[in-house]
Parts: C-alpha cells; sequence; structure tokens
C-alpha cells in the first residue's frame, strides 16, 4: 500500500502540509497537525493507515472503516464527535477538537487518488520532505518516520 | 468532490513572493473549488507554499468588498460604479481648483500587473500631478537600485551548488526554493550552506556555518568575507579594491559580534566551492543598509574563485517589473510620498491595493490620513485604511484579469484570469480607465500594453553604474560607529521576522481563514536570559517601548535569539507599530532594526512574589 511519509532530514517545518490539506478538502480543514520535540524540531502528524488500527476499534458508531484500498476513512455522518479515536490514536495524529461533529482525520485524499493523482500535501511540499511511496520500498530506503528523527535531523547531528 | 469530473483547471501564477510559482484553480461552472498542482512547471515544479494555495479562498472570500461604498455623513452607503466614478472625479477637479495639481497623489502596490502601473502613470500625468508612488517596501526598491543584478542563472542548476551563502530567511520568505538547496546540500559529502541571520531560523538548521551575527551588521559581516576572500588572492586586492583596507578589521568583529576564525572559515568554504550562490532574501526590518548590501554582494561573487552567483529575492511577486515601470518619469520614492501624507501637503490621495496602517503603522500616518480632503481607495479587503476612506472600491485580484508581470529572474509571464472578478469588483486598469473617461482625457489601454511590452522587455541594469568604492567605504564605516553605539535608554535590538503563510506586512493575508487559525496575535521573542533578567516566563506580558510608541505583547521564551535581542512577528500591525517609520536622507525607508527597552508588566511581577 502507498503511504504519505515524512522525510525529517527535509522538513523546514513551513505549515504547507497543513495548508494544503486545509484547502483541498470540502469544508476547508485540516488534517495535518504539529508536534514539536523542543523548539528546533516540528514535525508534521500525517495519518499512518495502520494495518490493525485502534482508531477503528475504539469507535463506537462504527464511523470509522478500513476501504478495500487500506485507506482508513472515517464516515463524516456516522461520527458523533465523541473523541474516542484521538485517545485510542497511539500516534496522535487525530486532533482532539472536534469541529462540527466530526472528526478531522487523515483520508489520503481517496478522491484524487481514484483520478490518478497523489495526496495534495505531497505535492505541494516545497521542500520535497514528503513523499508518496510503497511501504516496502520506503523500508528499504529506512526512511521510516519516527526511526530516523533521532541522530539524523541536522540539528542533532550537530550535538 | 470528486463526482463532478468537467470540472475545469485554469492556471495562474502566485504574486506573494518574487519566485512566480505556478498553480491551477479548479473551476466549477465559473466558481473556484480547490487547489491544484503544475508539476511541469520548473520553477516550482508544482510545490507551493502556504500563500500560494490561499488563491481559492481569496477568489470567493466572504469578507471581499462587493460593491463601491460612498461615505455620506461619515456612514458608508452602496454606490454604483458610475456615481462614485463621478464623485471622485468630480471631487479631483475640486481639489486641483482649491490646492493645484500637486495635491492630488497617488499610490499603487506593486503587486499590480506592469499595464495597470503603467496606467496609474499615465492617470498622474491627466491630473498633472507628479505625486505619484509605487509603493515598494522596505527592501524590494534598494535592492533593484542600481547594481540591480537579477538572478541570471538557470533554476535548475540550484541543484548543483557546492556552497549557498544565505542572507536572511530564505525558507520562510520563498520557502519553494527549500529543495532545490537541500538537495544540493545532501548531494555530496563537503556541500555547506552558510546562513547569515541574527536569529536561528529555520533556515539556519539545515546550515552547516550559522553565522549569528548582531541584528542590522550583515553589511559589515560581508565586507568581512570580502575581506578574506581577497587576501587569498592578493593580487585582486589592487587599484580600488585597495580602499576596502581603511575598513579596520577588529572593528568589524566587535560590531558583528563573531570571532575572527568563523568569517575566515566560512570565507574559504565559500571560495573553494566550485559551485556557490548568494541568496539575499527580504528582511522587513533587521537588515539594514540594503544597497551596499547588494553591491557587497556583487563584488563577493565577482572576486571569488570558480561559478559563483548573486541571486537576489523580492517581497512582491512584481517587485523587477514595477521597478522598470515607475523608475523612470521623476515619480516620488515612497517614503517621500508617505511624508507628503502626514504632513498634509496631499489633499487628495487615491490609493491603489495598499493598505497604508499596514505597511507603515505609526500615528503620523494615521493623522496624515484624517486630514486628507479626499480619500478613495481600492481594495480586496477592509480594514483600518479603508475605514478612514471617503471612497471604497472594490478591486479585482491579480487571478481575476490578464495582464504582465515580471519575476525575480526578469523573466515574463502573461497572467490569465482564473474566474470572473469577484461581484461588482473590476481591475484597477478598468477604474482608471473609468476615471480617466470622466476626467475628460481617456487612458488608451492599446498604447499601455505597448509601451508595457517594450519597457517590461527592456534589461534591467544597463552596465552603466559602477560602483564607487569610497562611498562604500565610508557608508561601512559609519556603520561601524552606528552600531558601535550603546544605547542606555534602550538597551534592546528588535528584529521582525516573518511567518511562512503570511505576505509581507500580512495585510492581504490576515484574512485568510487557514493563516488566522495558525497565527495567533502578536508575541515577542526572548532569550531565556533576558526573560530571566526580566523576571517573566512564558506568556507573561512586557512593555515594550521605542522611540515612536509603547505597547505591550505576551512573551515567547525561544533559544532562538541571542541575549539582547528580541524579535516580534512581521504580520503584525500592532507589533510593528513600535518600529519608527522614518525615511533616509535618500528618500528610502529605514530598515535598520530598531532600538526598544523592554520592563515586565507589573501584574506578572506581584504574581511571582
Amino acid at each position: 500500500m502507498k503511504k504519505v511519509f515524512v522525510d525529517i532530514d527535509r522538513c523546514i517545518a513551513c505549515r504547507t502540509c497543513s495548508a494544503a490539506c486545509h484547502y483541498s478538502h470540502d469544508e476547508f480543514r485540516s488534517t495535518i497537525g504539529y508536534g514539536e520535540l523542543r523548539e528546533d524540531v516540528r514535525l508534521p502528524f500525517i495519518c499512518r493507515h495502520c494495518e490493525e488500527p485502534a482508531c477503528l476499534a475504539a469507535c463506537p458508531r462504527d464511523a470509522i472503516k478500513k476501504l478495500d484500498n487500506g485507506v482508513i476513512k472515517r464516515m463524516n455522518m456516522l461520527c458523533t464527535g465523541c473523541g474516542s479515536c484521538a485517545i485510542a490514536c497511539p500516534f496522535g495524529v487525530i486532533e482532539p477538537d472536534i469541529r462540527s461533529y466530526t472528526i478531522t482525520k487523515c483520508d489520503l485524499c481517496v478522491a484524487r487518488l481514484e483520478e490518478g493523482k497523489e495526496p495534495a500535501c505531497v505535492l505541494a511540499c516545497p521542500s520535497g520532505a514528503l513523499t508518496f511511496e510503497e511501504t516496502d520500498e520506503v523500508a528499504e530506503k529506512r526512511i521510516l518516520v519516527g526511526s530516523s528523527m533521532s541522530g539524523h535531523h541536522p540539528i542533532f547531528r550537530r550535538m | 468532490m470528486g463526482l463532478d469530473k468537467e470540472m475545469e483547471q485554469r492556471e495562474s501564477f502566485c504574486l506573494f513572493c518574487s519566485l512566480g510559482c505556478k498553480f491551477a484553480v479548479k473551476v466549477d461552472r465559473g466558481a473556484p473549488v480547490s487547489p491544484e498542482f503544475c508539476s511541469d512547471y520548473p520553477i516550482n515544479e508544482g510545490r507551493l507554499c502556504p500563500k500560494g494555495l490561499y488563491a481559492v479562498e481569496l477568489l470567493d472570500h466572504p469578507m471581499r468588498i462587493v460593491a463601491p461604498w460612498i461615505k455620506d455623513n461619515g456612514k458608508f452607503r452602496e454606490a454604483s460604479w458610475e456615481e462614485s466614478l463621478h464623485s471622485l472625479a468630480s471631487k479631483i477637479s475640486e481639489v486641483k481648483g482649491k490646492y493645484g495639481a500637486q495635491s492630488i497623489g497617488i499610490i499603487i502596490d506593486p503587486n499590480h500587473t506592469n499595464e495597470e502601473i503603467l496606467a496609474a502613470q499615465e492617470l498622474a500625468r491627466v491630473i498633472g500631478t507628479d505625486s505619484f508612488a509605487c509603493s515598494f517596501p522596505a527592501g524590494d526598491w534598494e535592492l533593484l537600485c542600481p547594481p540591480g543584478v537579477v538572478f541570471t542563472g538557470k533554476i535548475e542548476d540550484l541543484e548543483e551548488v557546492n556552497c549557498s551563502l544565505i542572507i536572511g530567511d530564505l525558507f520562510v520568505t520563498h520557502p519553494v526554493l527549500a529543495r532545490r538547496v537541500i538537495e544540493a546540500k545532501y548531494k555530496a559529502r563537503g556541500n555547506s550552506i552558510i546562513v547569515i541571520d541574527p536569529k536561528r531560523t529555520n533556515t539556519a538548521w539545515y546550515a552547516n556555518t550559522h553565522l549569528q551575527n548582531r541584528p542590522g551588521t550583515e553589511a559589515l559581516l560581508l565586507v568581512g568575507l570580502l575581506k578574506s576572500i581577497l587576501s587569498f588572492s592578493p593580487e585582486k586586492l589592487k587599484g580600488k579594491m585597495k580602499k576596502l583596507e581603511e575598513i579596520p578589521d577588529e572593528a568589524i568583529f566587535r560590531a558583528t559580534g563573531l570571532s575572527t576564525r568563523e568569517i575566515a572559515v566560512a570565507a574559504r568554504t565559500f571560495n573553494d566551492a566550485e559551485k556557490g550562490l548568494v541568496v539575499l532574501c527580504p528582511g522587513i526590518r533587521g537588515i539594514q543598509d540594503i544597497n551596499s548590501l547588494a553591491w557587497i554582494c556583487k563584488l563577493l561573487v565577482d572576486n571569488a574563485k570558480g561559478n559563483k552567483e548573486f541571486m537576489p529575492l523580492f517581497t512582491f511577486g512584481n517587485a523587477v517589473g514595477a521597478f522598470k515601470m515607475s523608475s523612470k518619469g521623476g515619480w516620488k520614492s515612497f517614503p517621500r510620498m508617505i511624508e507628503e501624507i502626514s504632513s498634509g501637503k496631499i489633499k487628495l490621495l487615491i490609493d491603489f491595493g495598499e493598505d497604508l496602517l499596514s505597511s507603515c503603522p505609526s500615528a503620523e500616518v494615521q493623522k496624515g490620513l484624517e486630514q486628507l480632503e479626499y480619500f478613495a481607495v481600492s481594495s480586496l479587503f477592509v480594514s483600518e485604511t479603508e475605514n478612514l476612506a471617503q471612497l471604497i472600491l472594490p478591486c479585482a485580484s491579480w487571478m481575476e484579469k490578464s495582464g504582465t508581470v515580471n519575476f525575480f529572474d526578469d523573466r515574463r509571464e502573461y497572467l490569465e484570469p482564473v474566474v470572473m472578478p469577484a461581484w461588482a469588483a473590476k481591475s484597477d486598469l478598468e477604474i482608471i480607465a473609468g476615471l480617466s473617461r470622466e476626467l475628460g482625457a481617456p487612458v488608451e489601454g492599446e498604447k499601455i500594453k505597448q509601451e508595457a511590452e517594450a519597457l517590461s522587455s527592456q534589461s534591467l541594469s544597463k552596465g552603466k553604474e559602477k560602483l564607487d568604492i569610497g562611498s562604500l567605504v565610508g557608508r561601512i564605516n559609519e556603520l561601524i560607529k552606528e552600531t558601535a553605539v550603546e544605547d542606555e535608554e534602550y538597551p534592546y535590538v528588535l528584529i521582525s521576522s516573518s511567518a511562512t503563510g503570511h505576505f509581507a506586512d500580512g495585510s492581504i493575508t490576515r484574512n485568510v481563514s487557514w493563516a488566522k487559525e495558525m497565527f495567533p496575535a502578536p508575541f515577542i521573542e526572548l532569550s531565556a536570559e533576558d526573560a530571566r533578567e526580566m523576571k517573566v516566563k512564558d506568556g507573561d506580558e512586557v512593555w515594550v517601548s521605542s522611540r515612536s510608541g509603547e505597547i505591550a505583547l505576551p512573551v515567547r521564551i525561544t533559544d532562538r535569539l541571542r541575549q539582547g535581542v528580541a524579535s516580534v512577528p512581521a504580520y503584525s500591525v500592532k507589533a510593528r507599530s513600535i518600529f519608527g517609520w522614518k525615511t533616509t536622507p535618500e528618500g528610502e525607508f529605514q530598515t535598520a532594526p530598531e532600538r526598544v527597552s523592554l520592563r515586565a508588566k507589573r501584574s506578572n511581577l506581584e504574581e511571582t512574589k
């Protein structure tokens, strides 16, 4: 399955991915949050579309579904905004603040994927930090999210 | 979305910085839907920064001005285009009869198309006034004045650069260049990035060498680098260049706060690199003497060995085009115009798109605008400035009109309208044409178009302007003296830093929903040492006072700044009102960092007890 990956060695913390997400979804809402590790390292929190998603298991209304292509998608109309998924997510990519009774969660731009285009955040990323690749290929390249962060960010490297 | 496959895609360019990135907007039956990316365009490869994504929202923003508004007895009422242009024209003849033609001023902001800037000049000629100014922000104008160098290389070659010397915060002002700059660094071992910035910005994360100078000493630091480079090849240090030796090394190190070794190592790295690049980014406040800086960068590029290039970048998208259009004809500079407005010399002001209270927020400008007998403004949004106007005209954004613009590398592009202007908005070209018809001397569209074509294809500098090393050395020595003065009353140095989601002073982008959410109220950044000294915590308020005013701002403690340096966001009008918007004798904006004093608000102190 193809997923969005972050190459933290290239992220400039410009938040373009968040803006791209904001403007390419129906009601102008972003699914990409920001984490801060000390002041220097900021990184986008993007949904990993887990194989066994904790959010799906936690949802009391079955509003989160796994599509055939592996995308974990929330169903807007079913969601009551209880916030269970946000608590369940081990990566903290689902923002706990509830807007218009729906959780904000990445759907990997399924509408764009159907048209054969890459997700908006990947195409917009000005520094080339976000890539849309097959999981196996990335595993070979060893730029998995999180694993490369310690010791490889320019800041840590100099210390 | 996704159901309607018949949506059209229309392309346009982003004018929120001088790179000129191409983007597309999906249009559904004439209404903008979502942004789309043009991956085949070489400058940005489809990549955008937050500003580039705003198009969709700007095109049908609910706060856009929908119709002309006329102020009657202190209240605005909707009016027709005929009525508003007629009343403006009759006011123009009235003021002209009463105070003379010179009391009528016209301001246009450089993010208009070349044709519109020419048409505005034509309008000034029709009225018979000299008071026309293109509102260049501090920095853009000085960079374009001689030597007037623009980037001439190919943007694809940036990936091959071995050493990039970046002055300013490149990844915030022009984020789309980031991929190529970072790629170049990772390409081979030994490639490096040198960043000169008083703040440890996101750009500085990627620097191998971050020269954290004292604010406002960039020119001195570059002279230090230049002298080091010249010392590697003494044969170049002859003739006029010998005058550079008059600048004492010791003074440079003392002023910049850097050691001899740091500068020498950086100079050696830059000189030894086979391919080098010097990037000069715009900064609203903090970089001093930008024109000399451009000259020194040019000298640096000419005198270092190997293949070196200089790339000046501008705040405004059409800065180069606007400079070409308005530099001839004996018009006034923008700061001079501001002075005349403040002093009450201008009685009637026609303002195309410039939010004056946002670009120079000072009490004098506010008073000047209130004094005006008649103030007409064409704008996208209503803000403080527009509230002072007697006539507000809804103007079209650049995505709603056609015309030509020149970007940072002097590349000329044609803008095509993405959608029809929102509601009753008209492009400024149409407004000027309508107004000049009312005045009885119509501005001819065809003639303007041809003239713009001819002017915009001319090269920027004709190579006539030779550098006067003597005067440069004089300026540098003056700068050394200025920075050496310790100010007892105002001990802190205040700079402004921009944010990726805001354009220049933020007058347009403050209305954008995403930016509103991301960038909260103004704050002041302080180093941990200063905060400890003042006994303030994160979030406490401090009084910031300068010679121009005093305001209270919440503190954000950061390890990005050195002791004695504070920083405020450039997109906040409130924070920028601490800066004095004074004019230098040359008629340019003061771009030096401001001297301020800080003291904790009493309520904080009581809390800590």
